[in-house]
C-alpha cells in the first residue's frame, strides 16, 4: 500500500506538473522564472487541483463504557473449550465516547472468591461454570458489569492470527522457553499463529512469570489492533476478514451485528490510547498450591476503570 | 490525495478528444434543451460482487438482490452528486442525503465536497471516463445480509465555459447497513474528490511536409 500511495503521489506530482505546464503554455505562454504571468492568465479564475477527503466510521456510542471479557482456554484437543480452565483472562474496557481503552489482565493463579464455589484460583471459575461463571467472578471482584465475553482455544488463537496474516509484535525481551516454544529475540518481528500462541503462553522465560505472561497477552491484542487499523485504513473491506476470523475461531455471546459495531469501533481507537495493565499482586501459597494474592491497590484500578472504561 | 497516473491522463486525453470532437454526447430523450447543459443520466452499469459468510454459503440470489439495491442507491447518488446539471448550477439537492443514515448524512453534509462535485457553474458537459463499483456483502450465520462495503472509482471530464477543461476523480468506500427494508450508507471510511480545472490544450501543430516550409496543418 505504501508503494501504491507512493505511486499515487508520483502520479499527482506528474499531473500537477502537466497541469501547471498546460496552464502556463496555453493561458500565458511559457514564462521564464521570476517573470510575472500575463495579466490575463493571472486573473483567470482557474482552479487547479482542489482535493477534498474525509472519512466517517459509525462507531458504537453511549454514555457508559463497554466491557468485554476475553478468555483463553487451556483445553487440549478433544477437551471442551468452555469446560476447562482459562489461563488467559483480560477485561477490556472501552471508552466509546473518547475512543480509548484499557486491557486489564488477571494472573490465572489469582486467589479469589468464585460465586457458589468458595475461594479458589480464578482460572477454576471457567471449569466450574463456563464463561458465564467467569463473568460473574470478575464482576464480583471488580464491581464492573461485563457486557460480552469471548473465548478462544489454543488452536482458535493460532487460526485467528493466521487468518489475518499474522501480527507484528515488538517483543519486549528475548524469550527462549522450551515449554511454550517461545523463541524470540527482542524487538519488532512478524509472528504467525503458532508463534503468537507461544508468546502468549510463555511464563517461564519472563521477568515476572505469570504477570509478564498476562502483560504479553495484552501486548498481542494491541499488536492486532495496530494491524487492524492499518489494514482498515488501506482497505476498509478487510474488516470482514477480521470479523470472519474472529467469528470462526472464538466462542462468544456477541451477536454478529454487535461484533460488526465493535470491529468498527476498534478501528477508531489508536493503539497509543490503549493501556495494557496487569492486576497488581504478590505470589504465595495456599496449602501446596502456588497462588497470586491480588493487592489492595487493585481496588482503585477497578474503580477507575468502572467510571469510564479506562485506567488513568 | 488521488493523482492522475498514466492511465488517468490517457483517459482524460481520450475524453478530451471525445468532448472536443463532439463524440460521447447525450442522445435520445435526455438530449439537452437549447441553452441548458446536457443531461446525461448516470448509473453504474454493473458491479463486481464478493460475498463473505460467517458460516455456510450464503444465497447468491439474496446477495444479488442486496447488490442491486446498493448499486441503484449509489447510481442515484452519483447521478445527483456529479452528473446532474441542476446540481452544477444550483448546488446539491437536500434529497441526495436520503441515501445515508441520519448520522452519516449529518457528517456528509458537513463535508459534501469529499463525496460529490457540488456546484460547478459554467460546466457545459460531463463525460464519465471511469465508473467501477465493487461490492462486498457480509452475511451472518443465519445467512442474512449484515453489511455491504462498496468501493467506488469514478472519473469524468468535460468542458467549462471559457475554454477550460474540468476533470474530476472520486475514490470512495461506503459502508451500507440495512435500515428497515432499505440499504443506506452508514459510513464512508474513505471519501475523496479531486477536481482539476485547467485550460484546454490547443491543437498540436503537425510538422509541415518537406518542401512546404512554413506551412502548418491542424488535425
Amino acid at each position: 500500500m505504501n508503494r501504491a500511495r507512493g505511486t499515487r503521489r508520483i502520479g499527482t506530482a506528474v499531473a500537477v506538473l502537466v497541469a501547471v505546464a498546460l496552464a502556463a503554455a496555453v493561458a500565458g505562454g511559457m514564462s521564464t522564472p521570476g517573470q510575472p504571468l500575463p495579466a490575463q492568465a493571472a486573473a483567470s479564475p482557474i482552479e487547479i487541483h482542489a482535493v477534498h477527503g474525509s472519512s466517517f466510521v459509525p462507531a458504537l456510542e453511549g454514555k457508559r463504557p463497554l466491557f468485554i471479557l476475553a478468555l483463553g482456554s487451556d483445553a487440549r484437543p478433544g477437551q471442551p473449550v468452555a469446560g476447562e480452565r482459562s489461563d488467559s483472562i483480560h477485561l477490556i474496557g472501552i471508552d466509546v465516547k473518547d475512543h480509548r481503552a484499557t486491557v486489564l489482565g488477571f494472573p490465572r493463579d489469582s486467589w479469589v472468591s468464585i460465586p457458589g464455589h468458595g475461594t479458589s484460583k480464578i482460572n477454576d471459575a471457567m471449569a466450574f461454570g463456563g464463561p458465564p461463571l467467569m463473568v460473574r467472578t470478575i464482576e464480583d471482584l471488580t464491581g464492573i458489569r461485563i457486557d460480552f465475553w469471548l473465548l478462544a482455544s489454543f488452536t482458535g488463537l493460532i487460526h485467528m492470527v493466521d487468518d489475518v496474516g499474522g501480527v507484528t509484535v515488538n517483543v519486549p525481551y528475548p524469550m527462549h522457553d522450551v515449554y511454550s516454544g517461545a523463541n524470540f529475540h527482542a524487538g519488532r518481528q512478524h509472528l504467525n499463529g503458532g508463534q503468537a500462541l507461544a508468546l502468549a503462553r510463555n511464563r517461564h522465560d519472563t521477568p515476572r512469570g505469570d504477570f509478564s505472561r498476562s502483560e504479553n497477552q495484552g501486548l498481542l491484542m494491541k499488536s492486532a489492533l495496530t494491524k487492524l487499523r492499518r489494514q482498515f485504513t488501506d482497505s476498509p473491506v478487510v474488516l470482514f476478514t477480521w470479523i470472519v476470523a474472529l467469528w470462526r475461531n472464538v466462542q462468544t455471546d456477541l451477536s454478529p451485528a454487535t461484533l460488526l459495531g465493535l470491529a468498527l469501533t476498534a478501528t477508531q481507537i489508536p493503539t497509543s490510547r490503549v493501556k495494557n495493565l496487569v492486576v497488581p499482586g504478590t505470589t504465595g501459597t495456599v496449602g501446596t498450591a502456588s497462588v497470586v494474592f491480588i493487592s489492595g491497590s487493585a481496588r482503585s484500578i477497578y474503580a477507575d476503570m468502572r467510571r469510564d472504561g479506562v485506567v488513568g | 490525495m488521488w493523482g492522475l497516473g498514466g492511465a488517468g491522463l490517457a483517459a482524460v486525453i481520450a475524453a478530451l478528444v471525445l468532448v472536443f470532437t463532439g463524440g460521447g454526447g447525450p442522445s435520445g430523450p435526455h438530449a439537452p434543451t437549447q441553452g441548458s447543459p446536457p443531461r446525461t443520466p448516470f448509473a453504474f452499469s454493473s458491479a463486481k460482487v464478493r460475498v463473505t459468510g460467517l458460516s455456510g454459503t450464503p444465497s447468491a440470489a439474496l446477495a444479488a438482490g442486496v447488490a442491486e439495491q446498493v448499486r441503484n442507491r449509489l447510481s442515484g447518488f452519483y447521478d445527483a452528486g456529479f452528473m446532474d446539471p441542476t446540481t452544477w448550477a444550483k448546488g446539491l439537492p437536500p434529497s441526495i442525503w436520503q441515501a445515508f443514515t441520519a448520522e452519516a448524512a449529518q457528517r456528509a453534509e458537513s463535508d459534501p465536497l469529499s463525496l460529490t462535485m457540488g456546484r460547478r457553474p459554467g460546466l457545459q458537459r460531463l463525460i464519465v471516463t471511469e465508473a467501477d463499483l465493487t461490492l462486498n456483502v457480509l452475511f451472518d450465520p443465519k445467512k442474512h445480509p449484515q453489511a455491504v462495503i462498496a468501493s467506488v472509482t469514478f472519473a469524468a471530464t468535460g468542458p467549462v465555459s471559457g475554454g477550460s477543461l474540468l476533470s474530476v476523480r472520486n475514490n470512495s468506500q461506503f459502508l451500507f447497513e440495512a435500515v428497515g427494508s432499505r440499504w443506506l450508507v452508514a459510513g464512508f471510511p474513505e471519501a475523496s474528490v479531486k477536481v482539476d480545472v485547467v485550460p484546454a490544450p490547443s491543437p498540436t501543430p503537425v510538422p509541415a511536409p518537406s518542401g512546404s516550409a512554413g506551412a502548418t496543418r491542424t488535425p
